[in-house]
């Protein structure tokens, strides 16, 4: 559907373009402030390019804040989410979709109820949980409890795709004497690629971004990039703005060079939110 | 094929795990913060039922009030300026054409892949009294009286809380709805133009219909959104000026972690869950009604 009147069209184009910028030139802004130095940033001139580049807010925070400590907690949190909740997740959709038991569609309801609830409503039980169990500092209390509250998101991905596959391979499978782990692990996985790479999307910037949890289930040794970042600010020195937004940088590329090449998969992601109906 | 798909042992072994996780971190604490909500505990000495104490007390702080009102206006503006804002935008983004479509999309879309926390902190620092892009804006466009203490100002604080999570979640909206948008075969439209349809009738007779289950999932995710804002509220005014911004969720952290009061903290959870169910009601309702006219 095309609106025919030129002068509509230039209207729109030029107040959304407008909106865009609200939205993008924050980051911008962001971006340009992590090269200056904290005095310029204070002296409220805040357009225009930095009068010294200075890269030594990014060196600073790689060796004497530690930020790569952080940055590698994020990852091991991170990738031992994705692995755990797309394995789980898999073999969850797997029996729920392929498999013939009683209780198969009370189970997929509970998820499908689950799905709507956040998770934080349940952080004072799940802290005293874990704390009892001893493992509350540990990046294992964090994996376990982000997984969890993934889970139901990715299975009913999973699902939707599954059930849009046709049976044959598997019966061919079987046919040659295949067990339960070969079928999923050898003929379906192959065959499930594009919605493993939404999944992981999904799960990937659900778990890097956490806050809450990260928040209450991390201390100083085992914090998560965007924890880290909070304290960063209220240094020994004073306020060291500039730092602060060169963390904040190396905080967001990786979800940002993750949109730079795949964006089609990050919109497809967000837009599966749709599955809840 | 029977005997490999109808086997109870495999079926177990591929359920056990996930469910196993569910059930730990899902249901258990579900029916935990129910009995925690009856009891008094700071989670190391042994609780004791109090039954109806908790509920009584937090109805009776004026500061718990305050906080459910402010969370219930954030989920309202959420839903008014992303889920519905969104929707109409992306109806207008349709008409445009493809190149500049993928452009504003992008641009629309990156806020939602970074962290909440980089957002609270950047946005922080936008409203900065003395040096923030905001206050730096208005004086450079001639609007200089309009500069304001933003997040320090009683009046302008909650406000402020709200743009940042909407600006962030925008995206997300727009994302489902345009792509529920084109999900619609182009065929309908052309009918509708070729029986001489205006724009207005075509959005109102083809596109909302057609559009309302997408919607109905984002007036739910941006009602969500907004009545569970936490992050935003920590990092940039930790509830502050006085209570001013503090929602509900914020309420339940400090209970929690700063008073160790666990056992009130469960009952304001509770009562967020059962609000939280109320308001999925209503939107059910809304758009069911609309279906059978």
């Amino acid at each position: 559907m095309k609106i025919q009147q030129k002068w509509i069209r230039i209207t729109l184009t030029v107040i959304f373009s407008v909106f865009a910028a609200t939205s993008i030139y924050p980051l911008f802004w962001m971006f340009l402030n992590s090269f200056k130095d904290t005095a310029e940033i204070m002296t409220g001139e805040s357009f225009g390019l930095p009068i010294v580049w200075k890269v030594s807010n990014y060196t600073d925070a790689i060796f004497n804040r530690h930020i790569l400590k952080f940055f590698l907690n994020s990852i091991i949190v991170t990738g031992c989410t994705l692995l755990l909740t797309i394995i789980v997740s898999i073999m969850l959709a797997y029996a729920l979709t392929r498999m013939k038991w009683k209780l198969s569609k009370v189970v997929g309801k509970i998820i499908t109820l689950g799905i709507l609830l956040p998770s934080q409503i349940v952080i004072v039980p799940i802290f005293i949980m874990l704390r009892g169990l001893h493992i509350i500092n540990n990046p294992l209390s964090l994996i376990l409890t982000i997984s969890a509250f993934n889970i139901a998101m990715s299975t009913l991905m999973c699902n939707s795709f599954l059930s849009g596959i046709p049976v044959e391979m598997e019966e061919a499978a079987v046919m040659d004497g295949a067990g339960i782990f070969t079928i999923i692990f050898k003929v379906i996985l192959p065959m499930i690629k594009p919605v493993i790479a939404t999944m992981s999307i999904n799960i990937f910037i659900n778990s890097w971004n956490e806050f809450i949890y990260a928040l209450v289930l991390t201390n100083e040794k085992s914090r998560t990039l965007p924890i880290a970042l909070m304290k960063y600010a209220s240094g020994k020195y004073g306020t060291d703005y500039g730092g602060m937004y060169a963390s904040m940088v190396i905080t967001s590329i990786v979800p940002v060079l993750l949109f730079v090449f795949f964006s089609n998969q990050v919109e497809k992601t967000f837009s599966a939110g749709a599955i809840l109906k | 094929m029977k005997n490999v798909l109808g086997n109870k042992k495999y079926i177990f072994l591929l359920c056990a795990p996930a469910l196993i996780l569910l059930t730990a971190f899902v249901i258990y604490p579900l029916i935990n913060i129910v009995i925690m909500s009856f009891q008094k505990t700071n989670g190391l000495t042994p609780a004791e039922f109090i039954m109806f104490e908790n509920f009584k007390r937090i109805f009776q702080d004026p500061a718990f009030v305050r906080a459910n009102i402010a969370s219930l206006g954030l989920c309202i503006l959420a839903i008014i300026f992303n889920a519905l804002l969104a929707v109409a935008v992306s109806i207008l983004l349709c008409t445009l054409g493809s190149r500049i479509q993928k452009l504003l999309r992008t641009a629309f879309v990156i806020p939602l892949v970074l962290s909440i926390s980089v957002i609270s902190q950047l946005w922080l620092t936008i409203y900065h009294a003395d040096w923030g892009l905001l206050n730096h804006f208005l004086k450079s466009i001639g609007l200089g009286f309009l500069q304001n203490e933003w997040l320090i100002n009683e009046k302008t604080a909650m406000i402020c809380i709200a743009v940042v999570g909407m600006w962030w979640m925008f995206g997300m909206d727009l994302l489902m709805s345009y792509s529920g948008i084109k999900a619609i075969p182009e065929s309908y439209f052309e009918a509708a133009q070729l029986d001489g349809a205006g724009f207005f009738s075509i959005v109102r007779y083809i596109t909302l219909p057609l559009l309302k289950n997408v919607m109905k999932t984002c007036v739910t995710i941006s009602a969500i959104g907004g009545l569970f804002t936490f992050p935003q509220v920590f990092i940039m005014t930790g509830g502050g000026p006085g209570d001013m911004t503090q929602t509900v969720m914020m309420y339940m952290y400090r209970q929690a972690f700063s008073n160790q009061r666990y056992g009130l903290a469960s009952a304001v959870g509770l009562v967020v869950i059962i609000e939280t169910c109320v308001i999925l009601t209503i939107i059910g309702c809304i758009f069911k009604q609309d279906k059978e006219y």
